[in-house]
């Protein structure tokens, strides 16, 4: 063992007394790889930033930081407080390290695949999806209401077993740096064996696309594994380019708008609705209505693969895969 | 007062990164503007149209198009009589479904029309000698009517 291993392992064998900002760390980066991307999109697609929806995007994500920093002592002190009652200990040493950042990415898919099925997360998480552009600004296109809906508290409860909190939010500011670059267009595919690990810009667009057969699918954070193991995963289809945006596009650049239109659309349904159906538009899908009147992502990709003769989501892979034309309406 | 007196202020810290975050986005706002990225984009033809009606609600079915002339936004009926607007918000496009006529306004071939979500905003559309039968026909639309 090296001298540089050894003192590696030693750092991450020594506790930390606050979670390490990674994201302050990572910020110049961000800002260097946008500028690289606009360098390359002026050369080779120029309708791939918009100056006022980049506005929005980069507004967004500064309204997202400073809603951050203020509820930031809040949630560490409800993690510290967890770990104060925790039935274990976790240790720090290099391989805690590994388990904590994995187990976080675990926990992300599941605050992620939440924060597209549970209404109450969507009114928090929509904003991030509300550009029709797909860019490396949308990356910081984030919420200010996230914290408001308690979404945490799916990333804190390791405290409870004994991971110290300062790990635990440190591996969490890690997966959203981990997270930015695949929010390009400029990159099409990573080598195969990456693509299977990792999340990816080509797994990420169809993340973000409204296409019927995208909606609700790959919620990975940093590994892709968890799309495949719980069976959300969509591979990008060559003949299926990703639109972007959501379902009912906004049609405004108006930030307050942009971050606050779910909220104000789910309490006006809460409150007409009749009592039975409350706690419905709330917990239920987004899209969901008592009446049936409206569109979820469910009845959506239902209509389109019924319109396209498919039987199976994964029917239009196999079908490319095999060489079959693939065309749609 | 100096540069340490102001970051003792609470919240100083928090609010100087806040301000200079804010003139940095401001600057690479600038940038893009300057660059005239996002392509001016129009609908090509009725086929673009309908394309785009697809992408905003599966299964419209448009039967009949109407094109602004400057090709900006379009007009499109489904065979249940409902009538879809769309229009270019930035470098992309974006619809409604119109649930009623009372956003809309003709003045000759121009049909002004509005929907029921206030920051969809307003488009005033150049449909020629279209602009009057499709203006007619909108007032079968809703309650409003």
């Amino acid at each position: 063992m090296n001298e540089m291993t050894a003192s590696l392992l030693a750092a991450l064998a020594s506790p930390i007394t606050q979670p390490i900002d990674v994201i302050a760390f990572a910020v110049p980066a961000f800002v260097a790889l946008i500028l690289i991307e606009i360098a390359w999109a002026r050369r080779h697609a120029p309708e791939a930033y918009e100056a006022r929806d980049m506005l929005t995007s980069l507004l967004m994500g500064l309204g997202s930081t400073i809603a951050g920093a203020l509820v930031a002592g809040a949630i560490y002190a409800a993690a510290t407080w967890l770990y104060a009652h925790r039935v274990a200990t976790v240790p720090y040493a290099w391989w805690s390290w590994i388990a904590v950042l994995v187990l976080d990415d675990f926990n992300y898919y599941w605050a992620h695949r939440t924060g597209h099925r549970v209404r109450w997360f969507w009114a928090a998480h929509v904003n991030h999806h509300t550009s029709q552009h797909y860019n490396l600004s949308t990356a910081l296109r984030q919420t200010w209401t996230g914290p408001l809906a308690l979404s945490f508290v799916f990333r804190i409860w390791p405290a409870f077993v004994g991971v110290p909190p300062e790990m635990l939010l440190t591996a969490g500011a890690a997966n959203t740096v981990g997270q930015f670059w695949i929010h390009t267009e400029a990159v099409r595919r990573m080598p195969a064996w990456f693509e299977w690990i990792f999340n990816t810009p080509s797994h990420h667009r169809v993340h973000h696309a409204t296409n019927p057969i995208y909606l609700d699918r790959n919620y990975a954070g940093v590994l892709m594994i968890w799309d495949r193991l719980f069976g959300t995963f969509q591979p990008e289809l060559d003949e299926e380019p990703a639109r972007y945006g959501v379902i009912r596009q906004l049609g405004t650049f108006n930030l307050l708008h942009s971050v606050f239109h779910e909220w104000k659309g789910m309490l006006k349904d809460f409150a007409s609705a009749p009592w039975r159906y409350k706690l419905a538009y709330l917990v239920r899908e987004p899209g969901w209505s008592h009446d049936g009147s409206r569109d979820s992502s469910d009845t959506i990709r239902a209509r389109w693969m019924e319109r396209n003769g498919y039987l199976t989501s994964d029917e239009p892979q196999r079908m490319a895969d095999e060489g079959i034309a693939v065309s749609h309406p | 007062m100096s540069i340490n007196h102001l970051l003792a202020i609470p919240g100083a810290g928090i609010a100087l990164q806040a301000l200079g975050s804010l003139i940095a986005v401001l600057l690479v706002f600038a940038l893009v503007r300057a660059l005239g990225m996002g392509s001016d984009v129009r609908i090509a033809d009725e086929a673009e149209a309908r394309a785009l009606a697809e992408e905003a609600r599966c299964g419209f079915d448009p039967v009949e198009v109407a094109l602004d002339r400057a090709r900006i936004g379009a007009l499109l009926r489904n065979s249940a009589g409902e009538v879809m607007l769309i229009r270019r918000h930035g470098a992309r496009f974006a619809a409604r479904v119109l649930s009623s006529h009372a956003g809309a306004r003709l003045d000759r071939g121009f049909l002004t029309l509005s929907t029921d979500d206030p920051h969809f905003g307003s488009i005033t559309l150049d449909l020629g000698e279209r602009a009057q039968v499709w203006a007619a026909s909108l007032r079968r639309l809703g309650a409003a009517a």
